[in-house]
């Protein structure tokens, strides 16, 4: 009778030690060689390792992050939406709407600065955005939530992959760190580009083409491999509400000027642009073939009618499907714990 | 060979305290030997006492309730008769309606003037993250209590938030904004303020009186808000606005 007793205690206590959501592998963890691009750089104050991580993607889908203790990143970074929610705004803890379409997080290892207007330069810097602003999480500057402090295995996590008690320079971190693991480079497009085990088929070389034309110059903005060239410009939406770059560089010239977002996995993200006006791909090619609507002077020079007849833009928006990542949208690494 | 032994334990013991002798740190002066100095804003809007929730009059005699009027300051120097300067603040995050003080223990100095700044450096503003400041720090998460732009790294240098009435009625419910955020590198501002020289005893204390009139940041002998138009700027978007808020903040303080 005693021998069972303390097999039960063993197994309880052994159940204890072992919970897997608190275990974490505090390695460096390394990218792999993408070759097309160079390894991302990672802040010295930040070593990215695994349990990092497992922090970062622990809070990451953590609504007790927000004041209403319903709203997490994940709820407006939804992986099978390639990390958006398919709202045209955002909409944050206690129904608070924000203005601005929620954007991907793939492969925002590599970008040099963050936000629409890129008035933020670090991933670290960007985590507090969403964690402090009214209409996002609107979580409590002062302090993180009793819930998330007392809870004994973030704690255990945080001290492991930063030496310290959980804080927001822990979950700043740890949050940089899971989204710098967020990478989606392994579409079809990648496959026959880069990899060549792939071949593109009639319509999608056709729509490749066209991308690169000099009637459409997509390619000069959206350029290759990340499909972004973080510039920002005035693409002639009518919007008027948001100034953009303005916002950041107080300069007139920059006036409803936006970053350019990436075409990776862009069937999968609408509604489109800043505000979400746009709800499908086909208007989109629409709108950029009729040279936008706004006709403003700041707008870009290339954004002018194109010309392009129904059978050239089914190839583009054909061409534009290589880009999604159908292996990233269903990684499980990427899912909540 | 006990001799030499001797010898060598006496060269190295010798070696040993000469080294600690050379390693001992300076000794910050014993805090009797420093002289208290206190820095106290004298607040009030106009003729009235400042009070959190008070309700006074613009420019144009309508009714504005004052909500929030928060500001960093920084930098804030002594000056000595050598025109060197004694530090006693780096930073500072003031509620202007929170009976605003410094209290410093300091070198004692023939003092003769005082020095602070508006704003956070340009140094700290925008290229600084918050989170690597523990939390009793002015510029740390916590410690900012909201004076940081998250979606534009940088701190909110000053902020008033209240509302107006623009009908010019009595007794209308104040529902109009005024939001005053101004923060940028080049809305940092210096004050210097000539003062009779004085020196502190160590061991004493002396209290320095700046005057702050909140009025002023409505209206001076040069400029003047019209809450109907001039009401709202986060700098971004309107930062002409932000200038013209921030010299009539600057113009608040003085000397009594």
């Amino acid at each position: 009778m005693k021998n069972r007793i303390w097999f039960f205690l063993l197994l309880i206590f052994g159940a204890c030690q072992n919970q897997p959501q608190c275990d974490c592998d505090n390695q460096l963890a390394k990218f792999r060689s993408y070759k097309i691009l160079p390894p991302p750089v990672v802040p010295k104050d930040n070593p990215f390792t695994f349990c990092s991580i497992e922090l970062g993607r622990k809070l990451f889908y953590d609504s007790r992050l927000s004041s209403d203790g319903q709203t997490s990143c994940g709820s407006c970074h939804s992986l099978v939406m390639a990390f958006t929610d398919g709202q045209p705004t955002a909409v944050g803890a206690h129904g608070k709407k924000g203005n601005r379409n929620s954007p991907t997080l793939f492969n925002l290892a590599w970008s040099p600065y963050f936000m629409m207007e890129g008035g933020v330069k670090t991933l670290e810097l960007q985590g507090l955005a969403p964690l402090l602003t009214a209409h996002e999480m609107m979580g409590n500057p002062l302090a993180l939530s009793n819930d998330i402090l007392q809870d004994s295995c973030y704690q255990r996590m945080s001290q492991k992959a930063y030496n310290r008690p959980l804080d927001y320079f822990v979950v700043v971190r740890a949050l940089a760190n899971f989204q710098r693991s967020l990478i989606s480079l392994d579409s079809h497009f990648d496959r026959v580009m880069y990899h060549k085990t792939e071949k593109f088929t009639p319509a999608e070389e056709r729509g490749w083409k066209i991308f690169n034309s000099a009637q459409t110059k997509c390619v000069q903005c959206h350029q290759p491999p990340l499909f972004t060239d973080f510039g920002f410009y005035d693409i002639g939406l009518t919007d008027t509400m948001d100034q953009g770059k303005e916002r950041e560089s107080y300069r007139k010239t920059d006036r409803y000027k936006f970053k350019t977002p990436t075409l990776r996995n862009i069937e999968l993200t609408p509604p489109y642009f800043h505000n979400g006006q746009i709800d499908r791909l086909e208007e989109v090619i629409e709108f950029y073939n009729r040279g936008g609507d706004a006709n403003r002077t700041n707008q870009d020079a290339r954004i002018h009618e194109l010309n392009l007849n129904e059978n050239e833009k089914k190839d583009l928006l054909i061409f534009l499907q290589t880009l999604t990542d159908w292996n990233a949208v269903q990684n499980k690494r990427w899912l909540p714990l | 060979m006990n001799k030499f032994r001797l010898l060598i334990g006496l060269l190295l013991l010798s070696i040993t305290l000469t080294q600690c002798s050379a390693c001992k740190e300076p000794q910050e002066p014993d805090e009797n030997l420093k002289a208290t100095y206190i820095v106290h804003w004298v607040t009030h809007f106009g003729d009235d006492d400042l009070i959190q929730g008070q309700t006074y009059r613009d420019a144009f005699n309508r009714r504005l309730l004052l909500e929030d009027l928060r500001g960093y300051i920084s930098e804030v120097k002594l000056i000595d008769e050598n025109d060197s300067a004694i530090v006693l603040k780096d930073f500072a995050l003031m509620n202007w309606f929170a009976d605003p003080t410094i209290s410093v223990s300091a070198r004692s100095e023939k003092i003769k003037a005082l020095q602070f700044s508006l704003g956070i450096p340009a140094a700290y503003n925008t290229s600084v993250d918050p989170t690597t400041y523990p939390n009793a720090h002015p510029l740390s998460v916590a410690g900012a209590a909201g004076m940081f732009w998250t979606w534009n790294t940088g701190y909110i240098f000053y902020q008033l938030n209240g509302k107006c009435d623009l009908s010019g009625s009595e007794n209308q419910p104040l529902i109009d904004p005024i939001a005053y955020h101004c923060g940028d590198d080049t809305l940092y501002r210096t004050l210097t303020f000539d003062i009779p020289d004085f020196t502190v005893k160590a061991g004493e204390a002396y209290q320095i009186n700046i005057d702050f009139d909140a009025q002023k940041c409505f209206w001076n002998s040069t400029d003047t808000m019209d809450l109907d138009v001039d009401y709202l700027t986060h700098t971004s978007g309107n930062l002409p606005l932000a200038i013209r808020a921030m010299d009539l903040y600057q113009s608040a303080f003085s000397i009594p």
